[in-house]
């Protein structure tokens, strides 16, 4: 390669570095979600494979997405906590559905969530990320989500607003390194408790390994004060088909838990996470790729 | 001239035969009945004062019989040294006294029904001195004094009685009535006491009994009421004594009644009836008879917790009267111990509050109250709980009054035993001093006790157990527990709601109602989850069993809308309960 053109890529991977970093640090931080869902879910998204089903969610940042497969779908159903002391047969649950293509060095990636509460709430999230793996081992997306929430019976408004966020993927020999913001507004609710307070996420995924793969992720939002949340995981691939995960966050305190059956380029993932006062979460994800 | 001469002769001899006539009419008449109604030993003013006891004692009496009474050769004594002999007030001898220009003056009879207040002569200078010592006399009330400079020997003390007589300075008659403890034939070297009831000063005493050997006065309930005989019900007044012994099933009922001024109706008719749950069966019934002032009859009560009422019909107008047997004999455990308070604060005296757990009226006259260490009368008087019914006994009435006003049934013990601040028992005893109740309190049992009232949560359970009293969130006095319907409950519960609530201050649903009921031995704590896990805020309950929230989180942001989580953790000595419930917030 050409010194002066790596040199270049350097710059640009710096500055993307950068430019990622700052704007979480300028702002307020703090996501609706308990937990990511799909594959993610058993580890919190402290595992990440560029060329594997983590990163073609179609959920997660496109830059976090670095294969050479060219389009897939993935979809996700998740089930929140144990059934409660009322509106026992009513559940929180959240369905997801999406899809990416790349062309060339421009990964796409589009999903649409639904979630309800109850039977008298939900919430809509609309997602799309846009990503270049142009830049020599940054890989870097922008994401853009609309919500929009309401009552399900119509008495009052639904409510929208209109997000943005910015991810890199930078992969090393050993490991890689991502950082996202995320929940920055482009168009805020009108009144307080709808948005999401924006985000920093940064994490190291390590490679494969004799051990498996193994990965830390941290997240700083401001909620009132700043928060801080830690995870760490744990994958262990017993063969090219079988692999389980867990992993364990702060903040609140979760255990996560997930077994992955992988075909060929198609992957089936279990996800279980468990909160001392609310109960279990159940979550199952279905990913194909070609 | 002539003619002039001889009227006055005659008339001057006539008059003293006029007299004796009267004298022998009035001392044969069978219908004469005239008592003591009110009878104030100790006036409020100094004991020697102007006013005081120097000048407001005084004494009111009822011609409860259907004839005329005539104030001649009628005297009044305590002892030997105090026989006073009564007389009209003379307006110009005695003075004009003003505030009671609508009272008789000057007249030496006492109508059928009428009433007549002896005033101590000293009472117009009182007036004159300090004109708001009068009194409250009703109109029409005949005034009587003293030929002497003072009401008694020196005035009245406290424990002395009065009788009055027909007679002269050296000799009794007949006695007319009397205030004192027993039966007696006085005689004019005798000095008559009266010791109970003893009221604090300015408080009358007026007959219990009047119908019965011995008389029995209590203290009068207004204060003081002259003019009007208090007990009387439509002109009626009944009253009954039970057979000291009893067959353990029944007891013999000895009921009298007169009406007050006039012989009985005979159009008038009685009856005693027993009250169970709204059912009244007629136990005894008749009618009176002609030519009688008092009425007198023998009715079988059976002991039991019913209610039994005497009741006159006259002209279609019924007056009654329930009949208190529990002096006799009370279910087993009637009177319950519902309330504490006993860390009293300067203007807040100790109290615990009665409530009357039986069907039946339950007079607390000579009840006792206390532990093994002490015990005292409750009271001394009659005061009667009815069915479902509190009492409120208090170390300091005056200061409990100031406390709660609007509290009616309150006593004050003669002497109080000190609730312990920290753990104590206390008992009830019966006025035949068997154990009736116990209850007993440790501040150990209770997480947040500073210095608020214990509630009972159910009477009908052990009372000197922990599962039976709770923190009281506001003192109930005279009044139910209102934990006690929250906390009776045997399991924990939680509601929550409106779903979906919105705090966004439109006046609809703004708050969400978090309401934790506990059994007594239970605490909770409640904290509020979002659906991204995070605890927005701890509720926090303290003694209260309902929390609002106002969609705020713990450091005053507004909590994400969509799920939430409300989690009570509920905990006693035995076990941990974790009650979950969730619920939508939208803005």
């Amino acid at each position: 390669m050409n010194p002066a053109l790596k040199d270049v890529r350097s710059v640009m991977a710096m500055a993307a570095f950068f430019l990622v970093s700052a704007f979480p640090l300028l702002s307020n931080a703090g996501p609706h979600d308990p937990f990511p869902p799909g594959y993610s879910m058993g580890n919190d998204g402290t595992i990440l494979h560029s060329g594997g089903p983590s990163g073609r969610q179609p959920w997660a940042p496109a830059g976090f997405y670095g294969d050479t497969l060219n389009y897939g779908f993935s979809a996700c159903g998740i089930d929140y906590y144990d059934a409660m002391d009322n509106y026992e047969s009513s559940h929180i649950s959240q369905a997801l559905a999406g899809g990416w293509y790349r062309y060339k060095s421009l990964v796409c990636k589009a999903s649409y969530a639904y979630l309800q509460a109850l039977g008298a709430y939900n919430e809509q999230e609309g997602f799309f990320s846009a990503a270049t793996t142009a830049i020599p081992f940054a890989n870097t997306s922008l994401e853009l989500t609309g919500f929009r929430s309401g009552l399900m019976d119509g008495s009052k408004a639904h409510e929208s607003f209109v997000h943005a966020g910015m991810s890199v993927l930078v992969s090393l020999r050993y490991a890689a390194l991502s950082l996202s913001c995320g929940d920055l507004p482009l168009k805020a609710a009108a009144d307080a408790g709808f948005d999401p307070p924006p985000t920093l996420t940064a994490a190291v995924h390590t490679r494969f390994n004799g051990m498996g793969a193994q990965g830390v992720a941290c997240e700083l939002w401001k909620e009132g004060d700043y928060q801080f949340r830690f995870s760490v995981g744990e994958e262990y691939n017993f063969n090219n088909y079988f692999s389980v995960c867990t992993a364990l966050s702060t903040n609140p305190f979760m255990l996560h838990f997930g077994v992955t059956v992988l075909w060929s380029n198609t992957s089936a993932s279990l996800a279980f996470v468990q909160h001392p006062v609310l109960g279990w979460s159940k979550g199952l994800t279905f990913d194909w790729a070609h | 001239m002539f003619s002039t001469s001889l009227v006055k002769q005659m008339t001057a001899c006539l008059k003293p035969a006029l007299w004796v006539l009267l004298f022998l009419i009035s001392s044969l008449s069978a219908n004469e009945f005239v008592a003591i109604t009110e009878l104030l030993k100790n006036p409020v003013g100094p004991s020697n004062g102007i006013p005081g006891d120097a000048s407001n004692e005084c004494l009111e009496i009822t011609n409860l019989g259907s004839d005329t009474f005539y104030i001649d050769s009628l005297f009044l004594f305590d002892n030997p040294g105090g026989i006073d002999s009564i007389v009209p007030w003379d307006t110009l001898k005695n003075g004009v006294l003003s505030p009671h220009q609508d009272c008789r003056f000057n007249s030496s009879v006492l109508a059928p029904g009428a009433c007549a207040i002896i005033l101590d002569p000293d009472y117009f200078k009182a007036l004159q001195v300090q004109p708001s010592s009068r009194f409250t006399i009703d109109s029409g009330t005949t005034i009587l004094t003293v030929n002497r400079t003072g009401i008694g020997n020196d005035g009245l003390a406290s424990n002395d009685g009065v009788a009055l007589y027909k007679g002269t300075h050296y000799s009794i008659s007949r006695i007319i009535a009397s205030a004192a403890d027993a039966c007696a034939n006085f005689t004019l070297s005798d000095t008559i006491r009266q010791t109970k009831p003893q009221p604090p000063e300015g408080v009358s005493i007026i007959p219990s009994s009047l119908l019965f050997c011995p008389p029995a006065f209590v203290a009068c309930p207004t204060g003081l009421s002259l003019g009007h005989f208090e007990r009387t019900q439509n002109g009626w007044l009944a009253e009954w004594k039970f057979a000291d012994k009893n067959t353990g099933t029944s007891t013999p009922c000895s009921l009298a009644c007169l009406k007050s001024g006039s012989l009985l109706p005979s159009q008038a008719s009685w009856a005693v009836e027993r009250i169970v749950s709204n059912t009244v069966t007629a136990l005894a019934q008749g009618s009176f008879q002609m030519n009688s002032t008092v009425a007198r009859m023998v009715v079988s009560l059976p002991l039991d917790s019913a209610v039994y009422k005497f009741h006159i019909s006259e002209n279609n107008r019924l007056t009654d009267w329930t009949i208190d047997l529990s002096g006799l004999w009370t279910p087993p455990f009637p009177l319950k111990i519902n309330e504490l308070f006993p860390r009293a604060q300067t203007d807040d005296p100790e109290w615990f509050e009665i409530v009357n757990s039986s069907s039946m009226p339950i007079n607390v006259n000579n009840w006792r109250y206390g532990n093994s260490e002490s015990s005292f009368p409750i009271t001394q008087e009659d005061l009667v709980v009815g069915p479902g019914q509190f009492l409120v006994v208090t170390k300091d009435k005056t200061l409990f009054s100031a406390r709660f006003p609007a509290i009616s049934c309150v006593c004050q013990p003669d002497a109080w035993h000190a609730l312990d601040n920290y753990k104590d028992t206390l008992c009830l005893w019966n006025n035949r001093g068997v154990l009736c109740e116990t209850v007993a309190y440790d501040y150990a049992w209770f997480d947040n006790w500073t210095d608020q009232s214990l509630a009972r949560v159910s009477v009908q359970d052990n009372g000197t157990s922990s599962a039976s009293w709770v923190v009281a969130p506001k003192p109930s006095p005279g009044q139910p527990n209102a934990s006690a319907v929250l906390r009776a409950t045997q399991t924990p519960s939680l509601d929550i709601g409106p779903i979906p609530f919105s705090p966004n201050n439109d006046g609809k649903d703004d708050f969400l109602s978090i309401q934790c009921v506990l059994p007594a031995t239970y605490t909770a704590t409640l904290a509020i989850y979002g659906f991204n896990v995070r605890k927005y805020c701890d509720a926090p309950m303290g003694n209260q069993t309902q929390y609002l929230w106002d969609g705020k989180t713990g450091n005053g942001g507004a909590a994400p809308v969509g799920p939430f989580f409300v989690i009570a953790t509920i905990k006693n000595v035995a076990q941990t309960i974790v009650i979950r419930k969730k619920g939508i917030l939208w803005r």
